[in-house]
């Protein structure tokens, strides 16, 4: 009670200095600008009262919500939480942040998500290269995974065990591209794209592998304001995806239907709203939850076993040297890497810290809204028809969050909130070449993307970093996205970057 | 109650520039708009001495320093006497003080090259150096003219940096003893030196333009083929802070340079007292010590508090100090300033206070003072933020 108080106290205070300012900054007789009454709009609050973070400097991605910051204890979770995420993990049998291995994606959570963002375009892959947020997606010719290798294949390995791929034998070749229109506007603008095309030499792959595979590249997105996404109803999720479907946008049903929703442990199940290919369904087991384990391969009280592969796990026991260097028998070797008791390496307590922290990060709020251009690109934006597929704006539920009987009650919510990520968080097609497996893609949340440069050195888009800025991402979208990029082309320069400070802004 | 305060009171802040922006009424008189062109000029001439006289001073010291680290290892692996121990040990704890007062800048440069992972993780990875050491293949990589890009490419970061130097040259606090260090140890710490050097030219590199860094270490930089420049703007670290509102630059306003100088200092005060010392003091994380073999602990937390000293003033040099933050603020709201004033001296005191080392002392009343000081100094900077938009 006395805290409310306190903070109703501050936001009077606050308003006054903010009614203050008006009256200084205005002479007698001028009249207020109408921009004015909106100034303090919903839309500012892009995670709405409870889950924006009023900061747009190269920090503005790290952010905790005023939820974490009310709470003092939560508060310090939240730190120690942060520095899970920001800090290598070791091979070190023991101490802080040990039990790396014996196989791993990355040895950090910064070094996919730099800055707290999404991964950066790369010219080549190397586990190690800071903001390296690729992962390999290596599949059939039916778009299945190869099951010789892990969904998030690894790289790293413990001597004297071998990575699954070898990295020397990854090759990245960014190609150009002539989209339909001759990469040209109708003013006579011109643009290009590129795209990769990714190859892994067979004899790097460390285990038997199929005839034929091919791969793409997935990049990692930026991490704020998962939490808030978490809070959305799935029945709004659901009405979402009817709504789409009434409209006649065809969607990718299998996923809607209960019987396919991912089933958590506590009991509950949902419908996907995390990935590019909708597989999570709750941010309690979602990509971040899962990546703390499969990236790393630490283990911890509900994941006491390895994230790799029995044709890896065979492949290894029956490789002489390393029989040698353990001085181990194949079925020793091969019971270690397949054991499901294995010791945890990661506290509970550890683990749900790193739980606060990542439902504890703040989306930045939005900038600039009430300047003219921007209000015009959002006319823009609007008017031709984005906000199909990057829905503006969803109200959060009661945010009982599920998924994992560990981490309740422990984690910062934020019912009811009206929040701003211009997503619909159902998958759309946009075809194009090299595209990401299967074709569908869930809609890229669009919030705080402008920040992406100043808080991460880079600002790529799309699931695989190839677009360099928006104008490019938006010539990327075709198939269901191709009425709206068609009359993106038709405006003019001044509207196409009234449109491009309108997503700068949000 | 405070933070409270302090979140809804920084959320109303944030609008203000906007409805100044909305109200200026130029047509009438003017007086706005020439507070902003004044309020302008002031806040790009903090950025002008921030960037020249804190950072780039500050990298360039440390640039220098590594050639010195990377020098003395190399005179240590090619004799192993007390005193080439001694002179390396004596350069690594420079360098580690000129790179402790730059952490209320990691932003930038530092971060968005992964420059502060690449050279400041902790813990050292020690169960892995065991085993590179014993890979004579490792090692012979390591012992060539290019080991120092060898070790970059093929050694995650926990065996790189200041850490895995300080493994090698000391113990319990000492430099160690010459016939006690390997020589293979030194192989390991000569090329990894070599790495930290480099690392060190490019931060100096990245904010002072290319062409204003020594030929040695353009020559270097353009031989690594590192990058040196905003992603985009294709602008030195420095001249993006400079041209802040300007095409081509991430900052949208000097302000939000401002607020970026700011905002580097609470990050760095909420670490140390949060983290560096919060952690082991309250029983948190006994293991997140770091410099536990040279117990340079303190001299770390010293050197964070002094860079934000830097930055706050206006500059390393106390007798060049010009255009700063807290002359800005003394400006709007003298009290703040004489309480970030306050705080800096008082965390300073604080830490200085804590018996050395603090490896040992982790858990004593004035470590628990110097957090509580830092903490006080993350919440009176915070304030300070908010004073900028006024």
């Amino acid at each position: 009670m006395i805290k409310m108080t306190v903070r109703q106290l501050a936001e009077i205070l606050c308003a006054m200095s903010f009614l203050l300012c008006i009256a200084i900054a205005c002479s007698e007789g001028s009249d207020p600008d109408p921009i004015a009454e909106e100034d303090l709009s919903e839309e500012y609050y892009t995670g709405g009262k409870l889950g924006t973070a009023f900061n747009a400097t190269s920090f503005a991605y790290e952010q905790p919500t005023p939820v974490v910051e009310a709470d003092a204890d939560m508060m310090v979770r939240f730190k120690i939480g942060e520095g899970f995420f920001e800090n290598e993990f070791t091979t070190n049998a023991s101490g802080i942040r040990s039990g790396l291995g014996p196989v791993s994606v990355r040895s950090s959570c910064l070094t996919c998500h730099p800055g707290y963002g999404h991964g950066k375009r790369m010219e080549r892959y190397r586990a190690k290269d800071y903001g390296n947020g690729y992962l390999l997606v290596v599949i059939d010719q039916n778009d299945n995974y190869v099951p010789q290798l892990t969904g998030m294949p690894q790289t790293q390995a413990v001597p004297p065990f071998l990575p699954p791929i070898d990295e020397s034998g990854i090759h990245i070749e960014w190609k150009n591209h002539t989209d339909q229109y001759g990469n040209i506007f109708p003013d006579g603008e011109s643009y290009s794209l590129i795209y990769p095309e990714v190859t892994i030499d067979r004899e790097a792959i460390n285990v038997p592998m199929p005839d034929f595979y091919k791969v793409r590249l997935e990049a990692t997105i930026g991490l704020y304001g998962t939490g808030l996404i978490d809070a959305i109803p799935d029945d709004s999720l659901i009405a979402q995806y009817e709504l789409e479907k009434a409209r006649g946008f065809t969607l990718n049903d299998a996923k809607y239907r209960p019987e396919n929703f991912i089933k958590e442990v506590d009991g509950t199940s949902h419908p996907g709203r995390y990935t590019y290919g909708l597989s999570r369904g709750t941010l309690q087991n979602g990509p971040g939850a899962n990546a703390i384990w499969n990236i790393t391969n630490v283990t911890r009280s509900d994941r006491r076993y390895h994230y790799i592969t029995a044709a890896y796990a065979t492949a290894m026991s029956q490789n002489a040297d390393i029989q040698a260097a353990l001085g181990q028998t194949e079925q020793e070797i091969y019971s270690y890497l397949m054991s499901r008791e294995l010791p945890a390496e990661m506290s509970d307590k550890d683990y749900t810290d790193l739980m606060v922290w990542h439902r504890g990060l703040a989306v930045p709020a939005a900038r600039n809204l009430d300047d003219p251009a921007v209000k015009r690109g959002k006319e823009k934006f609007y008017e031709m028809g984005c906000i199909a597929c990057h829905r503006p704006s969803w109200t959060t539920g009661a945010d009982d969050y599920s998924g994992d009987p560990m981490v309740k009650g422990h984690l910062p919510r934020y019912p009811h909130q009206k929040i701003w990520p211009y997503t619909d968080l159902l998958q759309h097609r946009l075809e194009m070449v090299n595209n990401i497996r299967t074709g569908w893609c869930r809609t890229m949340p669009l919030w705080g993307r402008g920040l992406s440069e100043k808080c991460t050195g880079a600002g790529e888009h799309l699931h695989d970093m190839r677009a360099r800025n928006y104008n490019e991402a938006i010539m990327w979208h075709g198939g269901d996205a191709q009425f709206a990029k068609e009359k993106y082309r038709t405006l003019s320069k001044t509207d196409r970057e009234a449109v491009v400070k309108f997503l700068e802004s949000i | 109650m405070i933070d409270t305060f302090l979140c809804a009171a920084k959320r109303a802040l944030f609008y203000i520039p906007i409805v100044a922006i909305a109200f200026s009424c130029s047509d009438k008189g003017g007086t706005a708009d020439e507070d902003d062109s004044e309020k302008e000029a002031q806040m790009s001439a903090i950025v002008e001495q921030y960037v020249d006289k804190t950072v780039v001073t500050t990298y360039r010291s440390l640039a220098d320093e590594s050639i010195i680290l990377y020098d003395a290892l190399l005179a240590l692996k090619a004799n192993k006497t007390a005193a080439n121990v001694e002179a390396a040990a004596n350069s690594w704890v420079k360098a580690r003080d000129y790179w402790e007062l730059s952490e209320a800048f990691l932003f930038g440069a530092a971060s968005d090259f992964g420059i502060d992972p690449h050279i400041d993780t902790w813990p050292l990875a020690k169960d892995e150096l065991v085993a590179e050491l014993a890979n004579d293949a490792h090692i012979a990589s390591m012992s060539g003219e290019a080991g120092d890009v060898w070790v970059a490419d093929f050694l995650g970061y926990a065996l790189l940096g200041f850490h895995g130097i300080e493994y090698i040259l000391f113990e319990n606090g000492q430099p160690k003893a010459a016939g006690s260090i390997s020589d293979k140890e030194l192989i390991y710490a000569a090329a990894v030196a070599g790495d930290l050097r480099n690392q060190c030219f490019r931060l100096e590199a990245a904010w002072a333009g290319i062409d204003n860094v020594s030929s040695e270490k353009k020559a270097k930089i353009e031989e690594l083929d590192m990058i040196v420049t905003t992603s985009s703007g294709k602008l030195s670290y420095g001249a993006d802070m400079k041209q802040a509102g300007k095409a081509g630059s991430t900052k949208m306003s000097v302000l939000d340079a401002c607020e970026t100088i700011l905002e580097g200092c609470i990050t760095i005060a909420d670490e140390v007292g949060a983290m560096k010392i919060g952690m082991p003091y309250t029983g948190e994380d006994v293991n997140y010590i770091e410099s536990p073999y040279s117990f340079n602990s303190k001299a770390d937390f010293i050197g964070n508090i002094i860079s934000i000293q830097n930055a706050y003033l206006g500059g390393v040099d106390k007798g060049a100090r010009d255009a700063s933050v807290s002359a800005y603020i003394k400006r709007v709201d003298s009290a703040t300033d004489a309480a970030v004033i306050a705080a800096i001296d008082k965390a300073l005191a604080a830490i200085n206070a804590i018996p050395y080392p603090f490896a040992q002392h982790f858990t004593s009343n004035e470590a628990g003072a110097a957090m509580d000081a830092c903490n006080d100094l993350t919440e009176v900077l915070t304030g300070a933020k908010n004073v900028l938009n006024k």
